[in-house]
C-alpha cells in the first residue's frame, strides 16, 4: 500500500450474489492501485458471503447488515463505517474491473477535478460490446444512453467527457462530496439512485465524468432478471416492479433536483408525458407501463412533505443554476420516443436486457436504434395526414358509419326493448351500442368525438395489432415491417370509402385475433400463455365479442381461420397443435356468443334473416371478383394492384423459409386461401343467407399474409444466408420490390385527408325535402344496392336490400344491426314486389299505410362517393307508380315522394317490455363482469414469473408473451 | 417438411381461383326489365291503372271519346274513371263496378266537358282492361290505353297535308309536373323546333299540340316525345278530311324502338292502300328485312336501310310481288339500329270499306289477348287476325265476355293457326253482338289484331289487342 496515493475504499454492496461474485472480487484483487481497501456490505444475503470474500480478498472488510435493505441504504453505510478515505468506489457485486481501472479513475478525478467518475461498462461475456459509457437523461429523468447497448467497442467512445450521470455499476465518488450530499437517496431502494446522486452532484457544482480508459465488465444481474429482486420494504410486488421502481425514482429525482422556476415549466410536461404513457399503455394492453407511470405520481405525492425537505436540502447546496445543469441533459422527451417503440417492448424496464438481446445476436437488425422511432413516426405522419380532414370534421354518415346521436340516445337505444328500426319491434339491442356509449362517456360524453376516434382509430389499432403479432418473431425489421404492410393493404381505405364500419373493425381486430389463435396453438415462436386453457379461450372470446358486436361476421370467420391453420399445418405434421387453435376459436366463439346474449340468441333463432345482420351481398356483377379479392379490395375497382404487389413479399417464406418460418408461412397462406375462397363463393351468393362481408374475410387474410411477409423478413435474415446465390435471392428482391411498390401505392390514400371517404352524406342533399331532417313522425324507405343504404338492410331480391328509417334525417348507429326478423316491415317488401311485378301502380297506398312518406334509391353510396347502379327493374317500377312523385334532388339519390302519405292508419308500435329488458341487462352486465374479472384475476395468478428467458436466443419471445 | 407440395397447393388454388373468376366474375347483375310493354292486363294485380289517350268531349267534336272497360276475370271489379281536360277544368271521376266477364262503356263528355280529354282508369283488382274509342264524322278508331308511362314515346307516321290535322296529346295524370321535348323526322330530315322544347305539362294536365300549326304541309312525319322530367303518356290523333282520303285514327305511342315487329294483317285490294312506316330513332342506321307471308304463297322480302333518325315509308300498294286480294302477315326485322313500325291503311271507293287507319305493330307475341272494344252487328264488321310468328302451330280459343262467363264463340273453341301463318276470323260469322269483347287464348305466343269496319259509313279501325299476363 502506497501512502502517497489517495486512499480509495471500494464499497461493494452485495445481496445473494451468484457465481459471478468471485470474478468481481478477483477484479478488485488484481487492481494495480496502491492504496485500495475493500469494504463488502452484505445487504441481507441468506448465505453469509464472508468465506467467499475471504478466499479471494482476505484483507477485505465484510459488514453484514442485520436486515435487508436497498443498494442506496447499504452503500450509505460507508459514510459511517469508513474514515479517512479520499474516494469511495461504489461497486455492484456483478462488476469485474480491469486491473488498471481504479488507478485510471483516480487519476482522471484529479486531472479533471471531478466529483464523480465512471468507467466504460462493457458486456460481461463479450467485453468487445459496450453497455454504457456514461448516460444522459431527458428533462423527466428518463435515462438516455450515450452509446448504444451492444455497440461494438472500437474506441469510438474513448474520450473523457462530462456526462449527466454515470451508471451505478462502478462509480468513483469523492468521499467528501458523498458525505456532503448525504450519500444516495435511501428512499430509492433500487434503481435510479445513481441518476439522483449525480444530478445532485451537478447541482452542487461537482463535475461528473466518464473515463472510458477505465473499463469494467458488468453483468447487470438484477436488471436482466438473473438475480431475483429482493423482497424489500418499499419494493412493490409483481413482475413489473423494476419498471415501477424506475418510474417513481426518475420522477423523484426530477421533483427534487429542479429549481422552483424550472420545475414550474417542466412539471406540466411531465404530467402530460405520464398521461400519454398511461393512455397508450391502457389502449395497447401495456397495463404495467400505464400502472408504473401512474403509480410514480401517487408514490411521490404520498411523500410530499419528505420530498419538500429533500428539495430544500438540494436547494441549499445549489451552486449551478438549472440551465447549466440542463446542458448535459438530452433534448426532447425520451419517454415520448419510447412510446413509439420502447414502451411496447417494455424497453424502459429492459434496457440492459435489450443490450443483451443485441449481444446474443438473435435479434438481427437491432443495430439501428433510430429505426423504430423513425418508422413509427412515419406511420404516425401518414395516419395524421391521411386523416386530417376526417379528424377535423368527422366521418360523413355513409352506409354503416352512421352517427351516434346523443349519449342518452345510445344508452337509451341499448336499454330499450323496442328497436326503432323497421316499423318498431321488440328486440334485444346489440352490445355495440353499449360499447359505443361507454367510449363516448370516457371521451367526455362526446359521441361525435367517440365516433371519429372509433372510425379513424381502427387504422392505428390494426397497425399496432400487426406490430404485436410480429413481436415473437425476434426481428426488429419484421416487427417494423408489420404495421407498414398492414396499413398498405387497400382494405381499410375501401372500407372507409364505402362506409363499411364492420370491415374497419375487422381490420383493427384481425391481427389481435390472429395472435391469440397463434398463442393458443403454441407452435414456435408463439409460446402458450401461462395459465389454464379456458383463460385463453375467454380472452379470445372477449376480443371476438367486442369485434363481433360491430361486425358479427367476425365470429364465424375466426372459425374459418382456425380451419385454415389446421389445413396449413398438415404439411409440417403439426395439425394437432393447430387443432388447439381451432378449438380455441370454437371456444372463443361460444364465449363471444354468450357475451353477446341475448342479442346473439336472436341471430340464430328460427326465421331470422341472418343476412340482415351479417350484411347483404350486392348483385353478383357488382361484387369484387377474384382479381380484386386477391388484391385485398372488397369491392370492384379500387387499388387492388397494391395488394398484388404486396403478395410478392408475402410469399417469400414459402420459398426459402426454414423450420418454423416455413411452417408458419404454410399455415398463414392456408388461412389466406380459405378466406379468399370463402369471400369469392359468398360474394357469388352460393352460401345462401350466410353472406360474409368480403371485407371481414380479407381483413383476416390480410393479417395472416402480413404476418407471412414479416416471417419472410426473418427468413431473409436467417435462412437466405444458408443458400447459395440463385433464384431465392431473386425472389427476395422481387418481394422487396413488391412491398415497396405496394407501400408507395398506399401512400396515395392519404392525399385527400379522408382516405377517399365521401365528404358529404345524404342528409345534406335531402335536407330540402319537407320534413326530412326534422323528426316529423313519418318513415322513409331506402331501397337498392345494400351498400348504399344507411345501416344494414333486409333482402328484397338478390342484390337488392331495403331499410326503413324514421324521419328526421339519417338513422343512428342502431340501424347497423337491425332485428334479424323484419317483422311488420315485411309488408314493405310485399308492396315493392307487387310494384316490381307490375301488379300495382299504386304502391304509395300500402306504403302510406306503413307511414312511409319518401322512397329513396341511392345511385352512389354517398354524394360524391362511388357509384352504384340502381336496380333497373326497381327504378322502372317505382317510376310507373301513379302515386309516387319523383323529386329531383341530387344525382346521388332517386327520390320518390308518396302522394298518398298520411298517418291515419299506421299500425301501433310495440310497447316497451321494460321488465324483461331490465332482466336481460342485468344478465348481460353480470356476464361481462364475470369475464373481465376472470381475465384480470387469472392474469395476476398465472402471470409468467420474472426470471431469465428460457430461450435467451429469442428474447423477444418474452414480449410476445404479452399477446 | 417438404416445400414442393405446399407451393404446388398454393399455386393450384390460386390458379383455380383465377380461372373461375375469369369465367364467372362477369356474372349476372340486376335483372333487366323486360321489353317495355305498355298495354298489358295484369290478371293477378291488386290494382291496375290505365292511361287513356286523347279524345274530344264537346258537342260536335271530331273524335268523341268513350272508354271501353272490360273485366276478364271471375270476380267483380270496382274502379274509378277520372277524366282530365286540356283546359283549366278540374278532373272529374266516376266510379264503376264490373261484374265478372263483362264490359262497359263510359262516354267521356258526360263526365267532363272539354275540347280535348284524356282519362285514367283504376281497377281495384286484376283482369281489368281499358281501351279508348273515338268516333266522329270521319269514322271510328280504337286504341288500347297505356298501362304505364314512359320516358319516351315514338310515332312512326303522321301527316299535316292540307285537310289533315295531326294532334299530339301529352297526358300527365301523375303527381309531379313534367317537361317534354318534341322532335320530328320528315323527308327533309330530323328537326327539333325550338317551340317544341321544354313543353310544360302540369300535374293532372293534358297538353295537345296541333303539329300542323308548326310543321306545315308535310306528307309523312315521325315524331319523338322525350320526357325531360316527370312522366307522360303520349298519343297521336290524326284527322284526315282530305278528298278520297278521309278518316281518323288514334294511336298510342311506342315507348321504345325494337328490332322485331309483327303485323298480323295486310291486303292489297282495289281501293285499298297499305303502307308501312319505319322510323329509326336510334343513332345508327338499321338494315331492315320485311317478310310478307302471303296466305297463298310467299313474297320476296323487302330489303332496305333506314338511316339513323329518319323515317321511311314502304308503300305496299302496287308492289308486283304482292298479289291482289291475297292477305298476308308481316314480320319486320332490323339489324344495326332499331325501329318503330306503324301500318297505315287508306280505303276508298271502289272498296266497300272506306276510311283511314293507323296502328303500331307488336314487338312480342303473347298467349292471351283481350280486345275490349268492338262489335259484330249490322253497322259494324269486326275481324280478328291471329298471327303465329313461332315455329309451332298455335291452338287458339276465341271467347267473349258474356257477363258471368267467357264462352267460346261458336266454332272457335279450337282453331289452329299454322306456324308462321295467320288466321283471319270474321266475328259476325260466329256471333251477332254490338258490344263484343273478345279474348284470344293460344297454346303458343301469337299476335292478335282487331279490325273494325263501319258498314255503310266511313270508318276503319285497326289495332292490336291488349296482352293478358
Amino acid at each position: 500500500m502506497d501512502p502517497q496515493a489517495p486512499p480509495v475504499v471500494a464499497v461493494v454492496v452485495t445481496a445473494d450474489p451468484g457465481a459471478w461474485l468471485e470474478d468481481a472480487l478477483r477484479g478488485l484483487a488484481d487492481q494495480d492501485y496502491p492504496n485500495l481497501s475493500v469494504l463488502m456490505i452484505d445487504a441481507g444475503s441468506t448465505v453469509d458471503p464472508t468465506p467467499r470474500v475471504a478466499e479471494i480478498l482476505p484483507g477485505a472488510y465484510v459488514r453484514r447488515l442485520d436486515r435487508p435493505c436497498g443498494y442506496a441504504a447499504a452503500a450509505n453505510e460507508a459514510i459511517t463505517a469508513v474514515e479517512g478515505a479520499a474516494f469511495f468506489l461504489m461497486c455492484h457485486d456483478d462488476v469485474c474491473l480491469d486491473p488498471d481501472a481504479v488507478r485510471l479513475l483516480v487519476e482522471e478525478a484529479f486531472r479533471s477535478n471531478a466529483g464523480v467518475v465512471g468507467p466504460k461498462l462493457v458486456a460481461w461475456e463479450d467485453p468487445s460490446r459496450i453497455l454504457q459509457v456514461g448516460m444522459s437523461a431527458d428533462k423527466g429523468g428518463i435515462p438516455v444512453p450515450l452509446a448504444q447497448p451492444g455497440e461494438l467497442d472500437q474506441e469510438q467512445h474513448d474520450s473523457v467527457r462530462d456526462v449527466f450521470f454515470v451508471p451505478g455499476g462502478v462509480t468513483l465518488i469523492r468521499a467528501d462530496l458523498f458525505r456532503a450530499l448525504d450519500g444516495f437517496d435511501s428512499e430509492m431502494v433500487l434503481f435510479g439512485e445513481d441518476l439522483d446522486f449525480c444530478w445532485r452532484a451537478q447541482v452542487a457544482g461537482a463535475r461528473v465524468l466518464v473515463a472510458p480508459a477505465a473499463r469494467a465488465r458488468h453483468l447487470a444481474a438484477s436488471s436482466s432478471g438473473m438475480r431475483p429482486l429482493q423482497e424489500l420494504p418499499g419494493v412493490p410486488p409483481g413482475p413489473a416492479r423494476q419498471l415501477v421502481l424506475r418510474r417513481r425514482h426518475e420522477l423523484r429525482a426530477a421533483l427534487k433536483c429542479y429549481g422552483r422556476w424550472r420545475l414550474l415549466r417542466v412539471l406540466p410536461q411531465l404530467i402530460a408525458h405520464s398521461v400519454a404513457e398511461v393512455v397508450v399503455g391502457v389502449f395497447t394492453g401495456h397495463r404495467d407501463a400505464a400502472r408504473a407511470s401512474a403509480s410514480a405520481w401517487t408514490w411521490n405525492l404520498r411523500r410530499g412533505q419528505e420530498l419538500r425537505g429533500r428539495r430544500r436540502e438540494t436547494a441549499s447546496r445549489r451552486a449551478l443554476p438549472d440551465h447549466e445543469v440542463r446542458l448535459l441533459q438530452a433534448t426532447g422527451s425520451a419517454r415520448l420516443a419510447g412510446l413509439a417503440e420502447g414502451l411496447f417492448l417494455r424497453a424502459s424496464a429492459h434496457v440492459p436486457h435489450r443490450g443483451q438481446e443485441a449481444l446474443s445476436g438473435a435479434a438481427v437488425g437491432e443495430d439501428r436504434p433510430w429505426w423504430p422511432a423513425a418508422v413509427w413516426s412515419l406511420v404516425a405522419v401518414f395516419l395524421l395526414i391521411g386523416s386530417r380532414t376526417m379528424l377535423n370534421s368527422g366521418p360523413a354518415q355513409v352506409a354503416t358509419t352512421l352517427g351516434f346521436g346523443s349519449l342518452g340516445h345510445l344508452f337509451g337505444a341499448f336499454t330499450s326493448s323496442v328497436t326503432p328500426l323497421g316499423l318498431g319491434q321488440v328486440s334485444p339491442a346489440p352490445p355495440a351500442l353499449a360499447i359505443s356509449g361507454v367510449v363516448s362517456a370516457v371521451l367526455g360524453a362526446s359521441p361525435g368525438l367517440a365516433r371519429t376516434v372509433m372510425v379513424v382509430g381502427c387504422l392505428p389499432l390494426g397497425a399496432l395489432g400487426a406490430y404485436r403479432v410480429a413481436l415473437p418473431l425476434a426481428s426488429r425489421r419484421a416487427r417494423l415491417v408489420a404495421p407498414v404492410i398492414y396499413l398498405a393493404l387497400p382494405l381499410p381505405y375501401a372500407a372507409l370509402t364505402w362506409g363499411r364500419w364492420g370491415d374497419l373493425v375487422a381490420f383493427a381486430a384481425a391481427p389481435w385475433l390472429l395472435g391469440l389463435l397463434a398463442r393458443a396453438g403454441g407452435l414456435p415462436p408463439y409460446d402458450s400463455a401461462p395459465g389454464p386453457a379456458w383463460r385463453r379461450y375467454l380472452s379470445l372470446g372477449v376480443v371476438m365479442a367486442i369485434a363481433g358486436a360491430f361486425s358479427p361476421a367476425i365470429v364465424p370467420v375466426v372459425l374459418l381461420v382456425g380451419i385454415g391453420l389446421v389445413v396449413g399445418s398438415v404439411p409440417t405434421g403439426q395439425a394437432g397443435a393447430s387443432l388447439r387453435s381451432l378449438g380455441a376459436a370454437g371456444a372463443g366463439a361460444v364465449a363471444a356468443w354468450l357475451l353477446a346474449f341475448p342479442w346473439s340468441v336472436v341471430l340464430v333463432s328460427p326465421g331470422a334473416a341472418v343476412e340482415a345482420v351479417l350484411g347483404l351481398n350486392p348483385a353478383t356483377s357488382r361484387t369484387a371478383g377474384v382479381g380484386a379479392l386477391l388484391g385485398f379490395e372488397p369491392a370492384p375497382g379500387g387499388t387492388h394492384w397494391v395488394g398484388w404487389a404486396l403478395l410478392a413479399g408475402m410469399v417469400v417464406p414459402l420459398f426459402f423459409g426454414r423450420e418454423w418460418r416455413f411452417g408458419w408461412g404454410a399455415r398463414l397462406w392456408a388461412v389466406g386461401l380459405v378466406c379468399w375462397v370463402v369471400a369469392w363463393v359468398s360474394a357469388r351468393g352460393w352460401l345462401g343467407g350466410w353472406t360474409f362481408s368480403p371485407g371481414v374475410l380479407l381483413a383476416l387474410a390480410g393479417a395472416a399474409l402480413t404476418l407471412s411477409a414479416c416471417i419472410g423478413v426473418v427468413a431473409f435474415e436467417r435462412d437466405l444466408v444458408g443458400y447459395g446465390f440463385g433464384w431465392r435471392q431473386v425472389i427476395s428482391v422481387l418481394g422487396v420490390i413488391g412491398v415497396g411498390l405496394g407501400v408507395l401505392g398506399a401512400l396515395g390514400h392519404a392525399g385527400g385527408g379522408r382516405w377517399g371517404a365521401p365528404s358529404a352524406d345524404f342528409d345534406q342533399v335531402l335536407s330540402s325535402l319537407p320534413g326530412h331532417t326534422a323528426a316529423s313522425g313519418f318513415d322513409e324507405l331506402w331501397v337498392g344496392d345494400p351498400r348504399g343504404l344507411p345501416g344494414a338492410s333486409y333482402e328484397l331480391a338478390p342484390g337488392v336490400g331495403y331499410a326503413i328509417t324514421t324521419g328526421g334525417g339519417l338513422p343512428s348507429l342502431a340501424s347497423d344491426w337491425p332485428p334479424p326478423d323484419p317483422g311488420p316491415a315485411r309488408a314493405v317488401a310485399g308492396a315493392l314486389e307487387l310494384a316490381e311485378s307490375g301488379r300495382t301502380g299504386l304502391v304509395g297506398r300500402p306504403l302510406a299505410s306503413l307511414g312511409i312518406r319518401y322512397v329513396f334509391v341511392p345511385t352512389t353510396d354517398a354524394p360524391g362517393g362511388p357509384s352504384l347502379a340502381p336496380p333497373p327493374l326497381l327504378v322502372q317500377s317505382l317510376g310507373d307508380q301513379l302515386d309516387l312523385r319523383p323529386v329531383a334532388v341530387d344525382p346521388s339519390v332517386l327520390v320518390f315522394q308518396n302522394a298518398d302519405w298520411h298517418r291515419s292508419d299506421l299500425p301501433p308500435r310495440p310497447a316497451p317490455a321494460g321488465a324483461e329488458r331490465a332482466a336481460q341487462l342485468s344478465f348481460e352486465t353480470l356476464l361481462w363482469a364475470l369475464a373481465v374479472l376472470s381475465l384480470v384475476l387469472t392474469r395476476r395468478i398465472w402471470r409468467r414469473p420474472p426470471g431469465p428467458s428460457p430461450e435467451p436466443a429469442e428474447p423477444a419471445d418474452a414480449a410476445g408473451a404479452e399477446l | 417438411m417438404s416445400r414442393r407440395p405446399v407451393l404446388t397447393f398454393v399455386s393450384v388454388v390460386l390458379a383455380a381461383m383465377a380461372v373461375a373468376g375469369w369465367r364467372l366474375d362477369s356474372g349476372a347483375g340486376y335483372p333487366a326489365p323486360g321489353p317495355a310493354a305498355v298495354t298489358t292486363v295484369q290478371t293477378s294485380a291488386v290494382d291496375q291503372e290505365w292511361y287513356c289517350s286523347v279524345a274530344t268531349a264537346v258537342s260536335g267534336g271530331q273524335a268523341a271519346g268513350e272508354i271501353v272497360l272490360a273485366n276478364s276475370g271471375g270476380s267483380t271489379l270496382t274502379g274509378t274513371v277520372t277524366v282530365y281536360g286540356n283546359q283549366a277544368a278540374a278532373p272529374a271521376s266516376r266510379a264503376f263496378s264490373l261484374p265478372p266477364w263483362s264490359r262497359a262503356v263510359l262516354g267521356e263528355q258526360p263526365v267532363l266537358n272539354a275540347p280535348f280529354v284524356a282519362a285514367t282508369v283504376v281497377f281495384h283488382g286484376g283482369g281489368g282492361a281499358a281501351e279508348q274509342e273515338i268516333s266522329g264524322p270521319l269514322g271510328v278508331s280504337v286504341t288500347p290505353c297505356a298501362s304505364r308511362p314512359s320516358a319516351t314515346w315514338y310515332f312512326a307516321t303522321g301527316t299535316t297535308r292540307p285537310g289533315a290535322s295531326l294532334v299530339l296529346a301529352l297526358f300527365n295524370p301523375f303527381p309531379e309536373n313534367a317537361l317534354a321535348d318534341l322532335s320530328f323526322s320528315d323527308p327533309q330530315g330530323p328537326s327539333a323546333p325550338a317551340e317544341f322544347q321544354g313543353i310544360f305539362v302540369p300535374s293532372g294536365g293534358l297538353v295537345t299540340i296541333d303539329v300542323g300549326q308548326h310543321v306545315v304541309q308535310v306528307d309523312d312525319i315521325a315524331a319523338t316525345v322525350r320526357v325531360r322530367t316527370g312522366r307522360l303518356v303520349a298519343s297521336e290523333l290524326q284527322l284526315d278530311a282530305i278528298p278520297n282520303q278521309s278518316g281518323l285514327s288514334l294511336v298510342l305511342g311506342a315507348p321504345a324502338p325494337a328490332g322485331t315487329w309483327f303485323l298480323p294483317d295486310g291486303v292489297e285490294a282495289t281501293g285499298v292502300s297499305d303502307s308501312l312506316h319505319l322510323y329509326n330513332p336510334s343513332s345508327t342506321a338499321a338494315r331492315v328485312s320485311i317478310d310478307l307471308n302471303l296466305a297463298r304463297g310467299q313474297a320476296a322480302p323487302f330489303q332496305l336501310s333506314v338511316a339513323a333518325g329518319s323515317e321511311t315509308a314502304v308503300d305496299l300498294a302496287g308492289q308486283t310481288r304482292i298479289p291482289l286480294d291475297d292477305p298476308y302477315d308481316i314480320a319486320i326485322r332490323a339489324r344495326g339500329g332499331s325501329l318503330v313500325v306503324e301500318r297505315t291503311v287508306t280505303a276508298v271507293a271502289p272498296s266497300t270499306r272506306t276510311g283511314t287507319a293507323a296502328m303500331l305493330g307488336a314487338t312480342a307475341p303473347a298467349r292471351t289477348w283481350l280486345m275490349a272494344a268492338g262489335g259484330a252487328s249490322s253497322s259494324q264488321d269486326e275481324w280478328i287476325d291471329i298471327f303465329d310468328p313461332g315455329r309451332r302451330a298455335a291452338t287458339v280459343r276465341v271467347s267473349y265476355l258474356a257477363g258471368g262467363s267467357d264462352p267460346a264463340l261458336t266454332g272457335l273453341r279450337t282453331v289452329t293457326v299454322p306456324a308462321g301463318g295467320r288466321l283471319a276470323l270474321r266475328m259476325g260469322d260466329h256471333i251477332q253482338l254490338a258490344d263484343l269483347s273478345v279474348l284470344v287464348s293460344s297454346s303458343v305466343p301469337v299476335v292478335a289484331e282487331r279490325d273494325l269496319y263501319q258498314v255503310g259509313s266511313i270508318g276503319i279501325s285497326t289495332s292490336l289487342g291488349e296482352k293478358v299476363s
